[in-house]
């Protein structure tokens, strides 16, 4: 599965909670109990987690914190979920939101 | 190309118009106000060619203007213990018509959309009035619908079956009241209107029977016509030169969701989607509240019900409240145009500004610029106040 | 929920505030939105890890040691509860899925601080992180932010920072300081008595060293490359404004930029409560105003922390101890007298700590050259997308708030409510209008002061249906 027997950005050398799979996009993911979601995303270099709504650009995360909230994820079905706070479940399923449909703002924006 | 930026000076902080008042100043038209109808009736002056001076205390859209939910209805949403004057519902139409000329003319963005509206009953007893309800619309020339909850659900898949019936007026449109404030405005100043924010009005200037201009923090503005678009401010305003404006208090309480992808089509009631994909909720009707706070009783009776309607709304995250004090004469209809007995003034105050705002402002420059207007504003003003004793203001429509 | 003392947050200050008031006698409940107490200062991983001694650092034994305390019998912690407002005297807590009101005798506030965000261009791609991002990802979950991370920002935060990415095995192409040793020296006086801090700098520095990372001083970050994701970060040297001398630019090969120029303070809460706000010109941001007691001008709540000004770990316990104390005295669980004998070694400590503190944040308190770069193609607010530019021509057309700003562009309307942005519209309209920035208010703050599922919001009967 994706995640495992491969150089992730994870710290060699660290105990970590049990082994669980989440689903990215569909896609059987190795994670580990204890671990954020973004901390899972991160490690296998899944960064680009969301596009956003005006003009598709892809956001991984700033603050870490859940203050930016530009790390957004659809999770089990909620979206805009901020996958720094997020502690990973098995069998969770992910998507990373992708132009989610949402219209263009008013145009004073710029 | 890199913005310039300088190292700040260090004033006392004073907008820099505002630290040297300027001399006496004389313009054709010096609206007070910069919401919704100074916004309108500055455009609508200066297009025509007019000198027009727009002051404001604090920044555009600052007051009710700046709070309002965007609705642009056709008569739907009366407020009167009255009849209705066929005359309202024509404005309606007529501010409706100026909503898309003026999109096109301006070019600026107001956000106007017009899906039309729902207006949910929620009982047996309700539908037995909405039914009534939309016999007197359709008499006074409103297109409208009077649907079940499957033909509502057909519309607005959205809605839960709370909604027994409702009124469905498909020409119904909305606006982000702050775009069309901000897009009035700098067309205005596109045909040469000068807008100037931060700026109070103190007083107007009387001489005999009539206005004469007003006394500002900057300094002194001689006017032909001095036009009181000050809202919950006007009254105040007027006393100081002893005309009485009544106007009541009339808080809401606005509340608006994150982005989600699009969920509504037509705005039911009071929620609606935007077109940045928000949601927009509100508002209360808080009489005599004049400040502006949130409750958590207001938030709970517009998100309650809210989701009572729309059930997805549920696992959406609020974001921001606000709250807005309306304007309201008492009988709930607007006051529009010249005092009985006083010269070179103008007022215009009312609830629903946004629905009426273009349509008003229009009615306001035409009478600054030659006296008279082709609409219809009898039913609106000021002096029918003078004698009578009006009753608290109820939500409800009869046909004319 | 009924308690003698409510305190929001549990950083340092807030845990020492909660056992200050517990062992006064009082009933405190602490409220905090993660999901274990610890803050940002004391933040550990999560359950499952295990790491050995070596990686972990001083600040993990002591806050070990003051979660202990936790254990009192009179405090109760709830953590994911999620402060969203205060209405009269009801605190609106946000848990499980539903709202509760908290009615305590005594508030204090203690919501600590989150990195500045600084914007250049290229600062929204994925992999430019704030420090504190950076770090809070190696430390609590030991995952790096990139396999070469380029460390950019101003004054001794950035240590630490190294160290938790060094002990996580990342490549730290440079460390990037915008202030030059020589520009230390005139504060040697105020510097001097606090030795432990300058072993502590020692230390890390020597880690550096060891590990053979560079520190480049003089210098800022004004540019992050790349199309999909951060591949280069392009640095500058600069004057003593922060200002990029024109010619000096270098391209460093990374696939992650920190950025840590300073600490804006949580003060929403506070000022939606109805806290007065100061402006602290060093730290260009507006903090609560507090007198040494901690009390604020709304009777009966207290702060502590990173909100009062930024100051490090050791105020904020200092401060928590003592607004713990003082909201035990206001509501009677402690006598004037003890309350002041108590109170007084803490308030001796607080102003010798604060001497330090307000050196640092002179040294090394964000210039205003950091936002030259705001070009108009630079995105100021992120959730909104909204350009430098784009805010430029909106206060240029007359906006002189921020909260016209804000409804003219949207400008602060999206998720992070303003926390991002706020303070670069604030300089954007200070330079614009050549205006004191102390002139530029703190924007007025509603409820919810953080998102909050409508549902959530609804009577209990409704929420539970």
């Amino acid at each position: 599965m994706r995640g495992e027997g491969i150089d992730t950005l994870r710290t060699g050398g660290i105990g970590r909670g049990e082994p669980v799979s989440i689903f990215v996009n569909g896609e059987e993911t190795r994670a580990y109990e204890g671990e954020t979601v973004l901390a899972a995303l991160w490690a296998i270099g899944e960064r680009a987690l969301h596009t956003t709504a005006r003009t598709g650009e892809p956001r991984g995360f700033f603050c870490g914190m859940g203050v930016c909230f530009d790390c957004l994820v659809t999770i089990d079905g909620a979206f805009n979920v901020r996958a720094c706070l997020e502690p990973v479940r098995a069998g969770m399923k992910i998507t990373l939101q992708r132009d989610a449909g949402h219209a263009a703002g008013h145009a004073h924006a710029g | 190309m890199p913005v310039e930026i300088q190292q700040p000076a260090t004033s006392s902080g004073h907008n820099l118009r505002g630290a040297v008042p300027a001399a006496t100043t004389t313009v054709d038209v010096c609206i007070i106000g910069g919401g919704l109808l100074g916004a309108t009736t500055a455009y609508y002056a200066a297009r025509a060619g007019k000198k027009v001076l727009l002051l404001e205390e604090s920044e555009l859209a600052s007051g009710a203007s700046g709070a309002a939910f965007g609705g642009v209805s056709i008569g739907i949403y009366s407020y009167s213990s009255a009849r209705v004057p066929l005359s309202y519902v024509e404005l309606s139409k007529a501010s409706l018509a100026l909503y898309q000329e003026a999109q096109e003319e301006i070019g600026a963005p107001l956000d106007l959309d017009a899906p039309g509206s729902i207006d949910p009953f929620y009982s047996e007893e309700g539908t037995r009035r909405g039914r009534e309800r939309a016999e007197g619309l359709r008499a006074c020339g409103v297109p409208c619908e009077f649907l079940d909850y499957k033909q509502i659900k057909e519309i607005e898949p959205a809605v839960s079956p709370a909604a027994v019936s409702a009124i469905y007026c498909p020409v119904d449109a909305h606006v982000t009241p702050l775009c069309v404030v901000w897009a009035f405005a700098k067309a205005a100043r596109r045909y040469g209107a000068e807008i100037r924010t931060n700026v109070r009005v103190d007083a107007l200037i009387r001489r005999g029977d009539r206005v004469i201009g007003v006394m500002s923090s900057d300094g002194a503005i001689h006017a032909e016509t001095v036009v009181n678009t000050a809202g919950i401010g006007a009254a105040r305003l007027t006393e100081s030169i002893g005309l009485r404006v009544p106007v009541d208090a009339s808080r809401g309480q606005m509340f608006v969701t994150e982005r989600i992808p699009p969920l509504l089509r037509t705005y039911v009631h009071n929620i609606k989607q935007t077109p940045s994909g928000t949601i927009v909720l509100g508002a209360t009707r808080e009489n005599g509240f004049t400040e502006t706070a949130t409750t958590v009783e207001g938030t709970r009776e517009i998100l309650d019900w809210a989701v009572r309607l729309i059930p997805a709304l549920a696992n959406v995250k609020l974001l921001r409240s606000w709250a807005g004090i309306r304007p309201v004469p008492p009988d709930g209809y607007p006051i529009i145009g010249r005092p009985d007995g006083i010269d070179g003034l103008l007022i215009a105050v009312m609830h629903r500004g946004v629905t009426l705002a273009p349509v008003v402002g229009r009615i306001l420059a035409d009478l600054a610029i030659n006296g008279s207007t082709p609409h219809d504003i009898d039913p609106y003003r000021l002096s029918r106040f003078a004698n009578t004793n009006h009753g608290e203001a109820e939500e409800t429509f009869y046909a004319g | 929920m009924q308690v003698d003392v409510a305190v929001v947050g549990s950083g340092p200050a807030g845990m020492a505030a909660a056992v200050e008031a517990a062992e006064a006698g009082a009933s405190v409940l602490l409220l905090d939105e993660y999901a274990k107490p610890g803050g940002q200062f004391f933040k550990r991983s999560g359950d499952g890890f295990s790491v050995a001694p070596a990686r972990l650092t001083r600040e993990h034994q002591r806050g070990e040691a003051l979660r202990a305390k936790l254990s009192h019998p009179r405090i109760r912690v709830l953590t994911r509860a999620l402060v969203w407002g205060r209405f009269g005297s009801d605190l609106m807590v946000y848990r499980e899925g539903r709202s509760e009101a908290v009615q305590a005798s005594a508030l204090v506030i203690a919501t600590g601080a989150y990195d500045r965000p600084v914007a250049f261009p290229g600062w929204t791609l994925p992999g430019v992180i704030s420090a504190g991002g950076a770090q809070t990802l190696a430390k609590t979950q030991w995952v790096k932010p990139g396999k070469r991370i380029l460390l950019a920002g101003a004054g001794p935060f950035l240590l630490p920072v190294a160290q938790s990415l060094l002990r996580a095995e990342v490549t730290i192409a440079a460390l990037v300081e915008a202030t030059r040793p020589a520009q230390w020296l005139p504060h040697a006086a105020s510097l001097w008595g606090q030795w432990p801090r300058f072993a502590e700098a020692l230390d890390y520095k020597r880690e550096l060293r060891r590990a053979g990372v560079p520190t480049i001083y003089g210098h800022k970050i004004v540019r992050a490359l790349g199309d999909t994701e951060v591949q280069a970060a392009v640095i500058a040297q600069v004057d003593r404004e922060w200002r990029a001398i024109p010619g000096t630019e270098r391209t460093i090969e990374v696939d992650a930029i920190a950025t840590g120029y300073g600490f804006l303070p949580n003060v929403e809460l506070a000022a939606s409560c109805g806290c007065d706000l100061a402006y602290d010109r060093f730290a260009r941001a507006w903090f609560v105003q507090c007198a040494p007691t901690m009390t604020t001008n709304v009777p009966g709540i207290f702060v502590a922390g990173e909100i009062t000004a930024i100051g490090g770990s050791a105020v904020a316990l200092v401060e928590g101890g003592i607004a713990g104390l003082s909201a035990a005295q206001h509501l009677g669980a402690l006598p004037a007298a003890a309350a002041d004998a108590r109170r007084a070694p803490l308030l001796r400590e607080r102003a010798r700590l604060n001497r330090f503190a307000d050196a640092l944040n002179q040294l090394f308190g964000p210039r205003p050259g950091l936002w030259e770069f705001l070009d108009s193609e630079t995105t100021v607010c992120r959730c909104e997308e909204v350009t430098a530019g784009a805010i430029a021509a909106c206060i240029a057309e007359g906006c002189t708030s921020a909260k016209a700003v804000k409804d003219y562009t949207r400008a602060g309307m999206g998720l992070c409510q303003g926390r991002m942005c706020r303070s670069m519209v604030s300089e954007l309209i200070a330079a614009h209008r050549a205006i004191d920035l102390a002139t530029v208010p703190f924007p007025h703050v509603r409820p919810p002061i953080k998102p909050v599922p409508v549902a959530a919001l609804l009577q209990p009967e409704r929420a539970a249906s």
